[in-house]
């Protein structure tokens, strides 16, 4: 086929040029800043150089945060882009059509709801006198268990994952049921002819044809676990200690309560960085593009 | 097909005509406000009463000065602390613009954002003849008066009195009375006194007076100044083993439970004792129970002034790049002045800091004892999360939220300060 | 790992010629597992539709009664808190929540299927970087972009204007359901393409004729992630926008949440109205772009 070389140009740039006006500006400005210290409202910079990177290797609350973002990450991966491909095939399945539309609604639900009630909610969930969570402990016998979910360094964090999935899973969920009702019902009764089980259909069939979605489903997880803030911010606004921090709370305390915008600007790049890498090598494993 | 195609002509035009029409009306707001002079109002109060006092205030001002129109801006709290940083950025500022006392407003004079009001007194005087000489002294530096405060909050302990008079037991004045108290009420299996830290500036306040008690006042003054302080003082380390003392009493999970959760717990009457804010007085209204108010113990031994209260002065500064320098103030001499000053204790129900302005008829008397007590005193502990810088506090509170948890010691948290301290004073200089 | 997925495709392409490692005895479907999976679902039901149920009766009690005994129904029902919600935090807000919500929704959607299809059915000079750039703007944590925005917003003059809020979003936004679509226009058949282009279609006639009508479900899945995104947003809600007149819901609903004080029951009244339009929405879309009972498949 031949088309005018300028035509793919067109069809991108005005979304393009929008990116790059209010993110890839911003993302300049904020290297710049990096390297500087300073704040918002005072007239004085002073150039750093590299100072303000060199300072993260000694920041033990960067690396706790950090560390947190990858557990994050890795957590999401599994729960909400695994877990909601599982929940998407189930409720694809003919087994389960009849419930499925209910089904779907109410798990994509939580997504709609604003982070501000869903904090409190998980917050009474987690209360140590009246929480749901040390309630359901009780009932089957596993009091031992029971604490300050949100209180307890060793707890906080995973207490705001726990939350991040609840909210999340429905949400990629819905994504691969649009995908896999694009799948030619062909392929699965092909599948079936050929005496494939459930589970070899779904690895043989389900998850190759829904590659592009997986493609999706894994940067937006991972930039989302990277960027995870107002979880954090509503549940446990990084404490106790710094035990809960990740680095958005972290960069925000910096930008906003310390008023370290070039250490914050850092923080921001370095995550920008990370997240970069994430996609070129999810890119390179996924194969993007390259049609099936 | 050809629907599709239609649906996105129509959205286009839809489109085209949305945005003929929204800019339109953009501009005409712009217009309106065209006459006259415009003063930018931001404060923290998009919620009442405080809204209601605000936009009556400025009715009543118009009324001498026509010629001026207002714009005000008004986000809570965590959203304002945002904002403001984000405005003060560029070169048209709010005109006048909310402040907390302490560090908190001193970087804002620091670096040259507050407009110096010295000049821009109250006719023929200075502040201090309207306002509490104590609550505007956070507001100065080097002599000059660089903000006015409008409201004051004080944090007293609050009591059961129901469950005192049962156990007979009176308020606590010195600190071994008060661990006193606190063991009888444990003996009945009630929770004595509560924290809910899940916020670590709740910790930071118990600290806060704890400090006052504790360590010499000319060493707190040198230690809340970003050029000299140290934080080695054994004082600090002394009184986060007092904060220790009390965990045993303090409601379970202290980390995992919100402000709001703790108080809660005492108007339930499942606690005996919290520390209470004066602006929080309205919020306990529902108790089924009568509650009093004592002023924090004062420690055996300890080097701090005795019955200092604690508390901080909240008000508004004039930007240094206003362009209606005159004006701005004159708004803040109008918000100062008795009459409002009379109304705002009236419609808040909050500590006002001018003098006389809270009386008998309008307020509750234990806020006139508490803002007598404030015009005693030269002087005022402010909150720990205001009075110093965030590179220092946010250790400070991370701190005290391990120590709670069992997971640092006195010691080791104040060496986190220490350092922060360092760092701070060095890139000062 | 990519041999992996090289194997995937080849056994999904080759299925109906080749078959499958031979496991034929195996029955298709085992009611021990049907009986599991369907506990798992009943489970993950209760864990999402209970707390959702725990929000509605929450929004008629008062803020006491939701600390004091947060998991019983209301001991008497304060519709009020929804009259209270409405007049001061909602009613004035919904038309500017709506109009950005609209535009927002619009414009990422449109400029995202132009993007998607671009970077889709083309090979060009940058495409890889184009792509590349597109999908980072994913990864930027905007907490830092909010000074040179605003700076930004100022100086293009839209400053305290919905637009303020509509551009940036749309921004924002571009690159996720650029990636949704994208994904869903990387499996339609380039045969269909090429059979268009013989007989005369353009490229943008392709676009509009084929590639759109075909992708539907992700178009209208993609309307959804926006509004609730645009609707739902406050960072630059809060920083954008000075005038209570320009406010958006989430802004104004925000005044009931005090760092001290937060009247719960209001608030929760005034996201329960809020959230409905999104759920109304939702339940009026959901035919467009998931299948119902009746129907069998989505055949274009």
């Amino acid at each position: 086929m031949k088309t005018n070389p300028a035509v793919p140009y067109l069809f991108v740039a005005p979304g393009f040029l929008l990116v790059c006006l209010f993110i890839y500006y911003p993302v300049i400005d904020n290297l710049q800043s990096s390297f500087f210290s300073w704040n918002s409202f005072s007239p004085n910079r002073e150039f750093l150089g590299f100072d303000n990177y060199t300072r993260i290797f000694g920041d033990s609350v960067f690396q706790i945060a950090l560390k947190n973002n990858l557990i994050h990450a890795l957590v999401s991966l599994l729960v909400q882009v695994f877990g909601g491909l599982i929940i998407a095939a189930i409720l694809e399945d003919n087994i389960f059509r009849k419930v499925a539309p209910v089904l779907r609604t109410i798990y994509f639900m939580p997504v709609l709801i604003s982070i501000t009630v869903i904090g409190l909610l998980f917050s009474f969930i987690y209360n140590p006198q009246i929480g749901l969570l040390n309630k359901l402990l009780e009932v089957v016998g596993l009091e031992q268990f029971a604490t300050g979910w949100l209180g307890e360094s060793s707890t906080a964090f995973s207490a705001v994952i726990a939350m991040g999935q609840w909210i999340g899973t429905g949400y990629i969920a819905m994504l691969y049921i649009v995908a896999i009702q694009k799948i030619p019902a062909e392929l699965y009764e092909a599948a079936k002819m050929d005496g494939a089980n459930k589970i070899q259909t779904f690895f043989y069939v389900t998850v190759p044809q829904v590659k592009e979605m997986t493609f999706v489903a894994v940067i937006f997880t991972l930039s989302q676990s990277m960027l995870t803030f107002a979880d954090v911010y509503v549940l446990t606004q990084g404490g106790p200690g710094n035990s809960s921090q990740v680095l958005s709370t972290y960069l925000y305390d910096k930008a906003f309560v310390d008023n370290e915008m070039g250490y914050a600007s850092t923080i921001a790049n370095v995550i920008f960085a990370i997240s970069i890498i994430f996609y070129t090598i999810q890119s390179k494993i996924l194969k993007t593009g390259k049609g099936d | 097909m050809k629907k599709i195609m239609m649906v996105f002509l129509t959205v286009f035009t839809m489109l085209g005509l949305l945005a003929g029409c929204s800019s339109n009306n953009s501009s005409e707001s712009g217009s309106a406000e065209g006459k006259g002079v415009t003063l930018t109002l931001l404060h923290r109060w998009p919620n009442e009463p405080f809204k209601g006092y605000f936009d009556a205030a400025i009715k009543e001002f118009q009324k001498e000065h026509p010629e001026v129109n207002f714009n005000v801006i008004s986000v809570l709290n965590e959203d304002y602390k945002q904002k403001i940083n984000v405005q003060l950025s560029s070169d048209t500022p709010p005109d006048i613009f909310f402040t907390w006392a302490g560090e908190y407003g001193n970087k804002f004079i620091r670096d040259g954002q507050a407009l110096d009001l010295t000049d821009y007194a109250p006719e023929g005087g200075k502040w201090e003849d309207t306002v509490i000489p104590s609550t505007l002294k956070p507001f100065m530096s080097e002599e000059k008066v660089y903000g006015a405060p409008i409201l004051m909050d004080v944090r007293m302990m609050a009591y059961n009195k129901e469950i005192f008079e049962k156990l007979n037991i009176a308020p606590p004045q010195t600190w071994n009375e008060f661990m006193e108290v606190l063991k009888t009420i444990k003996k009945e299996d009630i929770t004595p006194l509560g924290l809910g830290n899940k916020a670590p500036w709740n910790g930071g306040l118990y600290m806060t007076s704890l400090n006052q008690r504790i360590v010499a006042p000319e060493v707190l003054a040198a230690d809340n100044n970003r050029l000299t302080g140290t934080f080695t003082d054994p004082g600090y380390v002394k009184a986060l083993e007092k904060l220790q003392e009390l965990v045993p009493y303090m409601n379970e999970h202290p980390n995992a439970l919100s402000r709001e959760e703790e108080r809660s717990l005492f108007v339930n009457g499942q606690i005996a004792i919290m520390p209470l804010h004066t602006i929080e007085f309205p919020y306990v209204k529902d108790a089924q129970f009568e509650w009093g108010t004592f002023n924090f113990p004062t420690i055996e031994g300890g080097k701090g002034k005795e019955s200092v209260v604690t508390g901080a002065p909240e008000g508004f500064m004039v930007s240094s790049k206003t362009k209606h320098p005159e004006l701005a103030a004159e708004f803040l001499r109008f918000l100062t002045s008795q009459k409002m000053a009379e109304k705002w204790v009236e419609t808040t129900d909050v500590i006002s800091t001018t003098k006389g302005a809270v009386t008998k008829e309008n307020a509750s008397p234990i806020m006139v004892d508490v803002i007598k007590e404030v015009e005693e005193s030269d002087d005022m502990v402010i909150w720990l999360d205001t009075a110093l810088e965030g590179k220092i506090f946010q250790p400070y509170l991370s701190g005290i939220q391990e120590l709670l948890n069992g997971e640092k010691t006195p010691e080791q948290v104040m060496k986190d300060v220490q350092k922060a301290a360092t760092e701070v004073r060095e890139s000062a200089k | 790992m990519s041999n992996k997925s090289a194997e995937y495709k080849f056994v999904a392409k080759t299925a109906d010629r080749t078959g499958y490692p031979a496991k034929r005895k195996k029955p298709w479907a085992s009611w021990n597992g049907i009986a599991l999976t369907s506990a798992f679902l009943f489970l993950y039901f209760l864990a999402v539709a209970y707390p959702l149920f725990w929000m509605l009766i929450n929004s008629f009690k008062d803020t006491n009664e939701i600390f004091a005994s947060s998991w019983s129904l209301p001991s008497e029902w304060l519709f009020s808190n929804y009259q209270e919600a409405w007049e001061t935090g909602v009613s004035k807000f919904f038309f500017n929540s709506l109009f950005v919500t609209v535009l927002t929704i619009l414009f990422t959607v449109m400029l995202s299927a132009f993007c998607a299809y671009g970077l889709s059915r083309f090979e060009f000079k940058g495409k890889t970087v184009i792509l590349a750039l597109l999908t980072a703007g994913l990864m930027f944590p905007p907490q830092v972009s909010l000074i040179p925005l605003y700076k930004l917003v100022q100086a293009i003059g839209i400053y305290d204007t919905h637009w303020a809020l509509i551009i940036p979003y749309v921004a924002f936004r571009i690159s996720l359901v650029m990636l949704l679509i994208r994904s869903f226009f990387l499996q339609i058949p380039k045969e269909l393409e090429e059979a268009a282009y013989l007989e005369g279609c353009s490229s943008a006639g392709i676009f509009f004729r084929i590639y759109l009508p075909l992708s539907k479900p992700i178009l209208v899945t993609s309307m959804l992630l926006t509004a609730y995104w645009a609707w739902n947003e406050f960072l630059f809600a809060n920083i954008f926008i000075d005038s209570d007149s320009q406010k958006t819901i989430t802004a104004g609903l925000l005044a009931f949440r005090d760092a001290l004080y937060t009247n719960w029951g209001v608030l929760m009244a005034g996201l329960v109205i809020s959230s409905l339009p999104l759920v109304v929405l939702f339940l009026f879309v959901q035919k467009y772009f998931v299948r119902g009972l009746a129907d069998g498949g989505v055949k274009g």
